[in-house]
Formats: C-alpha cells, structure tokens, sequence
C-alpha cells in the first residue's frame, strides 16, 4: 500500500498531461478507474502490479494522443499538398496541349504579358537601381543638402550649423568645375570639385587608398582622385599616394583614391582642396553645404530651426519680386534624383495601366475559354469533380501560357532596361546598375503569377459556375456580359493612354518648335578654358583668341565664328545686374543677365540683328548691345540706338552706376532651353576684357556636325595643352535640353501603342468568339438571303457601340487622370479637346478594324455547310 | 469509411466481444478482458478509455446512459458504452477474416496452441 499513493498521484498529473480533449472526456473516469482498478486486486502485490501498470500505460496514451493531435495535422497536410500537385501537374500538362492547339490565343496572352510584364518589370529594375538601391556612402540615409529655395547652399556660417544638436559633420563644397588634366602629352578634361577638409567624412565615403583630405591640406593643393581617374590617368598604381596631378598646368599632390562609384558631386572625377582656384570654374559662388545627422529623424526639427534663425538674421521685406527662400534640408538620394522622381512617377502611373489592361485581356481570353469548353466542365462537375479542384485545374491551365509569357516579358525588360540605361544621364547616382537582376526576374514571375491566378482565378471561377448552371442561358448572358464589360474597360483604359501619350507628343512638338531666339540649325558649340599658365592676362588672352578664331574661319565650311563667354543652352551662370535709363527713378530699374560676344557671335548664333552696329564705338562711352526685351522694358517703343544706360556693377573701389552706350539691339533668346524664362540680356565686347572661359559658336554653310572633328584638332592645333569641352552641335545641344520630354512622349507612346494592341486583340478575340458562336445564325439568315455586307456591317455596328461605351468611360476618365501631367505640358492643356477627339477617334477606328477582322469571315460561310454542321 | 484507419488489434477485438454482450463501463471491461484473454490482455485505465475514445470516434460504439444512480463505489465516475450496429457489422466483418483464416491453417493441420 505504501506505493499506491505516490503512483496514485503521478497518474493523475499523467492524465492531466493529456491534451484536453482526452482530459475532457476521460480524465476524471480515467483516475476514477485506477483507483477502483488498482482497489480490485486480490494481493497487495497485484494491486501494485496494477498500478505500475497503470502508470506505465498512461505514459504510452500520453505520447499516443499528443502525436495523434500534432502529427496527423501535418499528414492531411501532406496529402493536401499531394493532391494539390497532381491537380496542377494535370492542369499544366492539359495548358501546355492547349498552346499547340490554341496558338492565337496563346500568342494573345504571351504578347499581353510580354508587354504588361515587361514594361512593370522593367521600369521596377531601374527604380530600384536610382531609387531604392544602396548609395555608395556610409548610412547615405542620414546625409543631408542644405537646400535653400532652389539653389544649394549653406545656411549661414558652417560653424553654427555644425553646433546644432543632432547634426554630426558638416561638409562644404563648390561643384560644376573642370580643368584639362595632363599626362605626358595627352590632355583630358576632368570634372572637379573643391571640398572642406569634413566633405568625406559628412559624406560618409570609404578609400581605396590612402586617405580623406584634412584640415592640413588646406591651401597645398591637395587631392582625392576618384577610381576610375586612378585607373585612366595612373593605371591603377599602387603607389599613386603622394604622386602628381597636373590641372591646368598647376601640380595637385594625390592624397586617397575614393571607391568605386563614388561620385558625388555633379559626376565629381577629383576633389580639390581648399581655397578654390577659381580658374576651374569661371563664375563660383558660394560654398554648398551637406550635413551627416545622428539620425534621419532628427530632420524636420534641424530644418525648422535653420527657418527660425534664417527668419531672425533675414531684416525687412524681400525686394519687390523677390521671395525669400526658407532654408531646407534634402535627403541625399531625393537631391540626386529630384529631376527624375516625376517622370518616374508618370511613367509608373503608365505601366500600372496597362497592367491592369493586360490582366483585363487575359480575363477576357480565358473567360472565352472555359465558355468554349462549358460542357466538358459540367460533365466534370457531374462526375465529381469538386470545385476547388476544377478551379484548381483551370488555373494551373494558364500557369503553362503564363510561363512563356513570362519568359518573353523579361526578355522584353531585359531589352528596355539595356535602353534605358544607356539613355539616362551618366551621373545619376546607380545609373550603371540598371538591368535585369534577380530580383526583377523575380518581381516578374511574382507579377505574371499575379495575373495568372488573379485574373485566370475570375475566368476560372466563371467556368465552375457555368459548369453548375441550371438552364444555362443566364449563366451565359452573364458570361457574355462579363466579356464586353472587359473590353470597354480595356478601350477606356487604352483610350486614357492614348490621350496621354497624345499631350505629350504634342507637348514634345510644340517644346521642339518653340522659337528659342537664335539658329541652332547649321551651328556649333565648343568651349575652352584657358590655363592661367598658357595666358597670364587679358591681353594674352585677346592674342589667343584672335589666332583661334582666324584659324576656326580658315576652315573649309565655315561661315563665321563667334566668340562668347557662355554659349547658349551650356551649364553655368551668368551675373545679373541693375541696369537703367540715366535718371532715371529706382523703380523703373530693369536686372539683365551680362554677357561677353563678338560682333560675329549674333551672326554665327543665328541671333537676329535688329537695329544699330554692334560694339560701334561712339563718343568716349564703351558701347554694348542690349536685347529686345531689355530695349522695351527701358525704352518702350524709342529707339536705344545712341543712348546711354547705366548699370550698377563694381568700379574697382565700390558699386557704382557706370554708363554705356547702346550700340546695337539684338532679338532676345531662351538661353536655357525652350522651358527655361526669357531674361533680359546686355552683351559686352568680349575683347574688351575676355576671362579664362570662353564658348565659341561656328557657323557652317551646311551641316555642322561634320564640323566637330576638325574645330577640335583645330584648337589642338594652336595650343595642344588647350582642350576643348561640351563641343556639340547647337541642335544637338537643343535635343538634349529636350531628352526628358522625347523619352516621356517615346515611352508614352510605346505604352499608349502597346495599350491600343492589347485593347484591340481583346475586342478582336470577343468578335471572334462570337461569329464563331452565331455561326450557324449566320448561314441561316444568308440561306434566307441576307446579304453578307449587311451581316458584317451589324457586328461592326454592335462592335462600335462597344467602343463608343469605351469612350463614355474613358474621357471622364483622362480629364480627372491627365492632371497629373499638367506641370509637364508645354504649350497645351491637359483637357485639350483635339487630341481627346483623336484619341477617341483611335479607338473608335482601332474597333472598326479589330470586329471588321473577324466578322469577314461571315461572307465565307456556306449555308448549307453550317447547317450540315449542327 | 473511418472504420479503415483503424487497425483490429487483440485489446480492441476483447472490449469489442465485451460490448457485444450488452452495455458495460470501465472496470467491468477491464475485468471481463482479463477474464476472456486469461491475462494475456492488459489495459491500464487510460489506454482503455483512449482506445474506446477512438472505437467511438470511428461510430463502432457509443456511450451509453447506464443503470442510473447506484450505491456502488466509483459509480457516479463510470462511463457505459454500448457497440453499435456499424460496430457489430465491422466486427463480425474482422471474424470472418480470421475464420476464414483459422480454417485455412486448420486445413494445413496446423493447430493453435492456447
């Protein structure tokens, strides 16, 4: 007895053990019958025995019920699995039967997909490589631009921005330089940038060799050289630390080589130390700023206090027509891709669309699919088919189709991604990344999976529903009008392409045709920066120029050379001044942009020449030449011709007013590009003081493309240790200033071409199905004498009522979407009603043509034949 | 259709002749099997009531009322179960089986030894 006890209560902390469904049916009869089983033995040994037994064979139930309850779970699971596989082997086996036996509709769903897929994929693989994409920058995530109002700039000094709680570094830099390097007696031109001795560090940028610039390097011409200039200029040496680079003619001794990729800023090839040799960059102005913060998050509460202390430095009223801009912090990938996020965004808002029209056409042929197929379905369903599992089936149908698709959707991303790589900007931050990685395969078989069970699921379980139809005929009307709402929604959706792709084509012509105030027709474009080593003064300078524009004259072709100090539509400033009549009050004070030409300069630019000689000396007064816009702001409808103008500019000593003596007045031009503000303009004799940066435009008698070598070897020439830059074509220069609006409204088309495509073979694929279905209908009514023509002419009738609902659906439609397009637009309205009347006519005719097609085929049906059939 | 995952063992095939009888609780199946099987069967009280667990989940018994109240020691704990017409049907399937099988070896000239 001395044993039951202890048996006793370990049998019951066993049955409690047990998983509650036991316990609950049989835990207290289960202690209850020990203790009655164990008091039933003869002996005290028995009633051990039992015990022990008991005790024992609770164990065993213990680990029998707990396996039952987690394993068996995972058995039907398994058989789940099993089950599921073969419904899909049969699915995809009988799929891949129906590409050899159906190969229009299989040459429908893979074009749907190739272009659907592909054009997502695509555009997924280079957001991620500019967007998303890792920088080349320790934690990038927490480096900040200091932004004010547009222009880049530091808030005020750096030691106070530096002392605010939560900025880490601060860096400053002067960007947009350029010098011709020289090794042995090659010369290149490199792209350079001045940095603070913290640049790296704020930058968080990693060395291959040696080190960052420090605060010792200041004023000993120092420098970090980027990898690919280690390379190129070096060979890749490994003792380059400590070597020379030599910038025009000036000795930089290279400290570190930067890794790979890293470029920043404005595609920087070397960065220079401290204090800036203004000669690389003709016109700096101030310092820019960028800051490494402990944390992103701290951003907003950094940036409102930079806005405070801005607002208590700034004293009194902006002048008239001037804000005052607030200073702003800008996370370092939104500053480097700032000019792309809105194409991006547009072109996102395209693929979305004619995704989604992708998927509504696969809808539409697979739906007309199962249709074709309703009895065997239902003979199916009457044998026993479950649902799930003819649904199943039907699904793993498409999963062959959509597999080739898939293939060819990549390889359609793999082509528009080599394109789109080799067009973007070079310096844009993971532009050499761009192409088809793993994972865009992977997002592509993600989206095509998505439309085969997404958009095969709808078509799939309109075929388990026919398959159960009592009657059949609603079901089929159902059916039916399930596929002609699908095709209005792809001619709506094609149709708000189509529109939008329309405004941006006319938008590009009327950008490409808008008058820019000179001839970049027959014209080029060089610059050259002159090495204070090469042409100490300005008279120098004035020699050099005199021999070079000779020589450039001399060439076979060229009509004349102009010289200038910023040629139009090149990167850089310009200074803005005061300028005003003599006497004039403050108010009537006009600002103009100064430039440097010669009299030739107009006549080569193709800048018309409106009244007067230009840069004709009279009297004691230099003379300059003004613009039109300039001569009416200050003279109205007076002639300047002869007069005098004042402008506020620095006379050695102070600003003072000095005067000049109009000349001549030349047509004003849009030095910037068609999209850019007309300004007003005061051009000086460039002789009269020419700087170390000089643009050159050359006129030829016929195209000047074939120009660009010779003017090249031709500076070479005269001093071989001058190398020229930016040396284009002034169209060329016009289609670059253009290149985002061409992409826009080539891209554009190409979704607007491609929507169209999908939206006229899903209308093409219903007809068809349809004159298939009325066949016998047909031969019935032309036994009775029906003339074809008029058979034909009522499908294409019905097929244009398809696309007029389409256009009922898709004006509204574009006029709430093409808003978004509106800050692209040149020159025409996003509601502008010719091109909705042509797209809707696009689609309209697109009907015409894709019921015409097939409902042809009605004239060829013999009566009798047809009859005979059923 | 459940019937089939279950397997006729020499425990299950004793309770099973027991319920044949009539309605019965725990403790006089306990007994009864040691008494049909000569102690050759032995169930503890919860691989008992698991295994009728499981013959009632396969409908081959039922839980029954039982004789109500009693005087009986544990009598207000015990469970009745009775076999059921599916029950009846697979055990008289399972007999034949061995029957079947018996006579086969009985016409070999084998004979079983108890």
């Amino acid at each position: 007895m001395g044993t039951r006890a202890p048996l006793e209560r370990l049998h019951a902390l066993l049955i409690r053990l047990h998983p509650s469904r036991f316990r609950a049916r049989f835990g207290p009869p289960s202690q209850s019958l020990f203790v009655e089983w164990v008091s039933g033995g003869a002996t005290d040994d028995e009633k051990r025995s039992r015990a022990q037994l008991a005790v024992l064979e609770a164990c065993a139930t213990l680990l029998s019920a707990w396996r039952e309850l987690l394993v068996a779970p995972v058995h039907r699971l398994g058989r789940a699995v099993l089950g599921a596989g073969e419904i899909g082997r049969q699915g995809f086996v009988a799929g891949w039967r129906g590409i050899r036996t159906r190969p229009m509709q299989t040459v429908v769903v893979v074009l749907t997909l190739a272009i659907a897929v592909g054009a997502n994929a695509s555009l997924f693989a280079v957001a991620r490589a500019l967007l998303i994409r890792a920088l080349p920058y320790e934690h990038a995530d927490r480096v900040v631009i200091a932004d004010r109002g547009g222009m880049v700039s530091m808030s005020g000094p750096r030691e106070e921005f530096e002392s605010m709680p939560g900025v880490e570094v601060v860096g400053q830099y002067f960007d947009g330089g350029s010098a011709s390097l020289t090794t042995g007696d090659a010369a290149a031109r490199v792209k350079l940038a001045h940095v603070s001795a913290r640049f790296f560090d704020a930058l968080g940028v990693h060395f291959v060799r040696g080190r960052a610039l420090t605060e010792d390097d200041t004023g000993t011409r120092s420098a970090v050289i980027g990898h690919a200039l280690w390379q190129d200029a070096f060979a890749g040496a490994d003792d380059v630390v400590g070597r020379t680079l030599e910038l025009n003619g000036l000795d930089y001794r290279v400290v570190g080589v930067a890794s790979p990729e890293v470029s920043y800023p404005s595609a920087a090839q070397a960065w220079l130390s401290l204090p800036v040799e203004s000669q690389f960059f003709g016109m700096a102005y101030g310092a820019k700023g960028l800051a490494r913060l402990a944390s992103i998050a701290d951003r907003a509460s950094i940036e409102a206090k930079m806005v405070e202390e801005s607002l208590a430095e700034s004293s009194g009223e902006a002048p008239p027509g001037f804000s005052r801009p607030s200073p702003r912090l800008v996370p370092l990938r939104a500053h480097l891709v700032r000019d792309l996020s809105g194409p991006l965004g547009i072109l996102a808002g395209a693929a979305s669309l004619v995704f989604v029209l992708g998927g509504l056409n696969l809808a539409g042929v697979w739906t007309s699919q199962v249709v074709g197929r309703r009895r065997e379905l239902t003979m199916r369903r009457a044998l026993g088919a479950s649902r799930l599992r003819l649904c199943g089936q039907l699904v793993a149908e498409t999963l062959a189709v959509t597999g080739l698709g898939c293939v060819a959707a990549l390889a359609v991303a793999a082509l528009v991604t080599e394109a789109a790589r080799t067009r973007l900007p070079g310096e844009l931050p993971g532009v050499s990344a761009v192409g088809v990685e793993p994972l865009t395969i992977l997002v592509g078989f993600l989206l095509s999976g998505l439309m085969a069970v997404g958009f095969g699921g709808l078509a799939a379980w309109r075929g388990v529903r026919l398959s159960e139809a009592r009657g059949g005929r609603g079901a089929s009307q159902r059916t039916h009008r399930a596929q002609v709402g699908l095709v209005i929604a792809q001619g709506a959706l094609a149709l708000v392409l189509l529109i939008g792709a329309g405004l941006m084509v006319r938008s590009f012509q009327n950008l490409a045709s808008e008058g820019l105030g000179f001839e970049p027709e027959h014209s080029l474009s060089l610059r050259i920066f002159l090495p204070e080593a090469e042409a100490p003064d300005a008279d120098s300078r004035r020699d050099y120029l005199t021999e070079l524009e000779q020589a450039l004259a001399e060439l076979p072709g060229v009509w004349s050379v102009g010289i200038t100090d910023l040629p139009p539509l090149s990167d850089g400033m310009s200074g803005g001044f005061s300028v005003r009549r003599p006497g004039q009050a403050d108010e009537r004070e006009q600002v103009a942009i100064f430039s440097r030409a010669t009299t030739e300069y107009f006549a080569a630019a193709g800048i018309p020449l409106l009244a007067g000689e230009p840069f004709a000396e009279s009297g004691a007064e230099r003379s300059v030449v003004i613009d039109a816009a300039l001569a009416e702001a200050l003279f109205g409808e007076t002639s300047p011709v002869g007069e005098l103008i004042e402008f506020h500019s620095w006379d050695g000593e102070a600003m003072a007013w000095r005067p000049f003596t109009v000349s001549a007045v030349v047509g004003s031009i849009l030095s910037g590009g068609p999209r850019s503000r007309p300004t007003r303009r005061i051009y000086m004799d460039v002789r009269s003081g020419p700087g170390p940066t000089i643009g050159i435009v050359v006129r030829a008698g016929g195209p000047a493309g074939g120009l660009l070598d010779s003017v090249r070897e031709t500076v070479a020439s005269v001093n071989p240790r001058v190398v020229p830059f930016d040396v284009r074509t002034l169209d060329a220069a016009v289609a670059d200033s253009l290149a985002t609006d061409r992409a826009l409204a080539a891209i554009g088309s190409g979704f607007s071409a491609a929507a169209a495509l999908v939206a006229g073979l899903g209308l093409y694929g219903l007809i068809a199905q349809q004159v298939a279905r009325r066949r016998r209908e047909f031969g019935v009514r032309l036994a009775l004498g029906a003339m074809p023509n008029r058979l034909i002419l009522a499908v294409v009738r019905r097929a244009g009522w398809l696309g007029a609902a389409a256009i009922g659906l898709g004006v509204p439609g574009t006029l709430l979407g093409a808003r978004v397009l509106e800050s692209r637009l040149f020159g025409i309205a996003s509601t502008d009603l010719a091109t909705i009347v042509a797209g809707a006519s696009f689609v309209l005719g697109m009907t015409v043509v894709a019921s015409w097609i097939p409902a042809r085929s009605i004239a060829f049906v013999d009566p009798r034949e047809s009859l005979a059939a059923e | 259709m459940a019937s089939q995952k279950l397997r006729m063992t020499p425990a299950i095939m004793h309770l099973l002749l027991s319920l044949a009888e009539g309605e019965s609780h725990g403790y006089a199946l306990l007994s009864d099997m040691d008494r049909r099987s000569r102690g050759a069967v032995n169930l503890g009280p919860s691989s008992l009531y698991y295994t009728l667990g499981r013959l009632a989940d396969h409908g081959l018994i039922e839980e029954a009322e039982g004789p109500g109240a009693s005087d009986e020691p544990h009598a207000e704990q015990r469970r009745y179960f009775r076999m059921t017409d599916v029950g009846r049907e697979w055990l008289e399937s399972e007999l034949g089986v061995l029957t079947d099988i018996v006579d086969q070896a009985r016409a070999l000239g084998l004979r079983a030894e108890h």
